[in-house]
């Protein structure tokens, strides 16, 4: 495991979330997808969001990991409002703390798996000898050391899902935000997935916000919440 | 810039399921390659010709011409000279005038009579040069080295030596009879007579500036002086000096010198519209082949168009890693470098290779009649090929502008869901 993610995360919240709305406009028509979500997540937790297929659990993630604006409401990580930060400073708010995994993993079909997972860090202007050492660490840490040339194609689902994760944690992130990441994985491959992102989340005290339909996963989270009418409650 | 490097090249070089992104690469190098080429060789034969064309003139002409000004009824003109050797020996005090001569030059009417079952009867109007063949043969290159004489180059009492077009034309060769009419006249009781003479043609000249060899025509100076009535006097002093190139500071010396009647000419002002033509037909040559370019920047609009549609869900994947919008643009902007820096690369290998097939073997004969040229002449500028490379890298840079932004604007999370 990254050395790195053994150091200190500090206490308090690491994400802070109140009344955040999210609008889209198809035509003329308005679609409410939340309406005043309220989340405070705490250094080293685990929460799950559930809920119904379009309820907005993706866009409350794609708001919390920087990635698009609230219409309205305010959301803090570790302290900052997202507000304040101009498109750089969320660009290196997403490089330095936060990693995400998505169902689809998306990984870059033309790079080698320790390319696509070097490639946080490259971005982070690390060295290319550093980048690639840290890299192949991390695969085998996630028990991908002998697959580490294969392209993301010549790799079965379970296998992307947790190259995905390593470049996840590449960057050694605070918090990782993971959108349903056993979406496309049979039940054995899902444990398997899940039980390693709770260890690399446990053992270096980051935060995990994690978007499931999965019973069993919910069940393992330190806190469930229900998104529903746009707003989220203990489930 | 390593990172941008290794992204752009992968985008470049795509080895996914459609091979369509590296195809297209493929189609634009050679775009910006056919554009670069036929730039280098366009311009290379076009700046051989001009070279070639302005040697032949300024060694055929004297290098600068000394003329007497005098007052007209609509302002100054040139008129006779009758000092002209006290001219001369203020010409030659010049150290870079290596040599000068008198010169007779009127517009005269040339006919031949018509031969039984053999040529017609016919005019034309050439210029009748009156020269002194000693010094004559010093000055100009037609007196000393013509590319090719048929006789003799310089005329003696009684003889003519004609252009070979000209000759051609009026259907003369060496030893026929042409009377020649100057515009000197008498009025008798016929009417107008004009002075003429008959000559003997001594020699026939190929000069390879095909305009000279249709109008000239040579005598010597004291036939050309009888022929338009003249006494002891002449048109001009022409002079052949060192470096033509430098004709404007010797021009200024020896105007110093002669005062304000004189007037001096250097062989740039004996051709104006020449020049002026030959300079904007190359400026016309660039515009049209640069289009060729501009096709090939068009080109790789598309082409990076078309990476950004594929690689949509990666510019969204590597924005959401926390990618600048920034680093994108550089990745797309560099795809243009790349595309254009390998296309004008090879463009030039290839163009040079064209110049160096064009001048020593070329496939093709070129009508000397029509374009005073022998063979297809070929200069390759240094300067010109760095011009040419420097404006295609940047033409295909701006091509990509469109691209980067359009790929560093796009929003992540419709990226992300991109199919």
């Amino acid at each position: 495991m990254s050395k790195a993610g053994s150091k200190d995360r500090g206490n308090g919240a690491a994400i802070r979330v109140s009344g955040v709305t999210k609008d889209y406009h198809d035509g003329e028509r308005v679609l409410h997808v939340l309406r005043g979500a309220d989340l405070t997540v705490q250094r080293g937790e685990i929460v799950a969001i559930v809920g119904q297929s379009g309820s907005g659990k993706s866009t409350l993630l794609h708001l919390l990991g920087a990635l698009d604006r609230p219409t309205k409401g305010r959301i803090e990580i570790e302290g900052e409002d997202l507000a304040a930060l101009g498109g750089p400073a969320l660009d290196r708010l997403r490089l330095e703390k936060i990693g995400f995994v998505f169902q689809f993993h998306h990984l870059m079909p033309g790079l080698k798996a320790w390319e696509n997972v070097a490639m946080p860090a490259l971005v982070a202007r690390r060295s290319d000898t550093g980048s690639k050492a840290a890299a192949i660490d991390l695969l085998e840490s996630v028990g991908m050391g002998e697959r580490l040339n294969h392209r993301p194609a010549k790799l079965s689902g379970g296998e992307q899902q947790r190259v995905a994760l390593a470049r996840a944690l590449m960057n050694d992130p605070h918090l990782i935000l993971a959108d349903e990441p056993t979406g496309n994985l049979d039940e054995e491959m899902s444990r398997q997935v899940i039980d390693l992102l709770w260890n690399v989340t446990r053992e270096h005290g980051r935060s995990l916000v994690i978007v499931t339909h999965e019973t069993f996963i919910a069940e393992k989270a330190d806190r469930v919440l229900r998104l529903h009418e746009g707003r989220l409650r203990p489930a | 810039m390593g990172l941008e490097f290794f992204i752009a090249l992968r985008h470049l070089m795509s080895r996914e399921r459609r091979a369509l992104i590296s195809i297209i690469t493929v189609i634009s190098i050679v775009g910006v390659v056919v554009g670069v080429t036929a730039l280098i060789m366009v311009i290379a034969v076009m700046d051989g010709a001009q070279k070639d064309y302005l040697k032949r003139l300024i060694d055929f002409n004297a290098h600068l011409q000394v003329l007497q000004v005098e007052m007209g009824p609509y302002g100054p003109r040139a008129g006779e000279m009758q000092d002209y050797r006290k001219v001369l020996e203020v010409v030659e005090e010049d150290p870079e005038v290596v040599a000068t001569s008198a010169l007779v030059q009127r517009f005269a009417m040339l006919k031949t009579e018509g031969r039984e079952g053999g040529r017609t009867e016919s005019f034309r109007p050439a210029q009748v040069l009156g020269i002194d063949p000693e010094r004559e043969r010093k000055v100009s290159r037609m007196a000393q080295d013509p590319e090719d004489v048929q006789g003799k180059s310089l005329p003696g009492r009684g003889e003519i030596v004609l252009g070979a077009e000209l000759a051609a034309k009026m259907g003369l060769w060496l030893g026929d009879s042409v009377r020649v009419f100057s515009g000197s006249y008498a009025t008798t009781g016929l009417g107008i007579s004009f002075k003429s003479s008959q000559l003997r043609v001594a020699g026939v000249f190929k000069s390879g500036v095909y305009d000279v060899d249709e109008m000239f025509s040579y005598v010597s100076i004291q036939e050309a002086q009888g022929l338009n009535s003249l006494d002891d006097v002449v048109d001009m002093i022409h002079a052949k000096v060192r470096d033509p190139y430098e004709i404007d500071a010797i021009r200024q010396r020896i105007e110093a010198r002669l005062g304000p009647a004189y007037y001096v000419r250097t062989w740039a002002e004996l051709n104006p519209p020449l020049f002026y033509a030959l300079k904007l037909e190359k400026l016309g040559m660039f515009v049209i082949t640069m289009l060729v370019v501009m096709v090939a920047a068009l080109n790789i609009v598309a082409t990076l168009i078309l990476v950004t549609m594929e690689k949509t869900r990666e510019i969204g994947i590597l924005r959401a890693m926390g990618m600048s919008r920034r680093t994108i643009r550089r990745v797309f902007m560099l795809e243009g470098l790349l595309i254009g820096v390998v296309g004008t690369g090879l463009g030039v290998i290839l163009g040079l290779v064209g110049c160096y097939i064009l001048k020593y073997h070329c496939p093709f004969e070129i009508p000397e009649a029509v374009y005073g040229l022998k063979g297809l002449p070929v200069l390759v500028r240094p300067v010109t090929v760095l011009v040419i490379c420097a404006t295609s890298i940047c033409v295909c840079l701006l091509a990509a502008v469109i691209p980067a932004f359009q790929a560093s604007r796009l929003d992540i999370v419709e990226a992300l869901r991109y199919e």
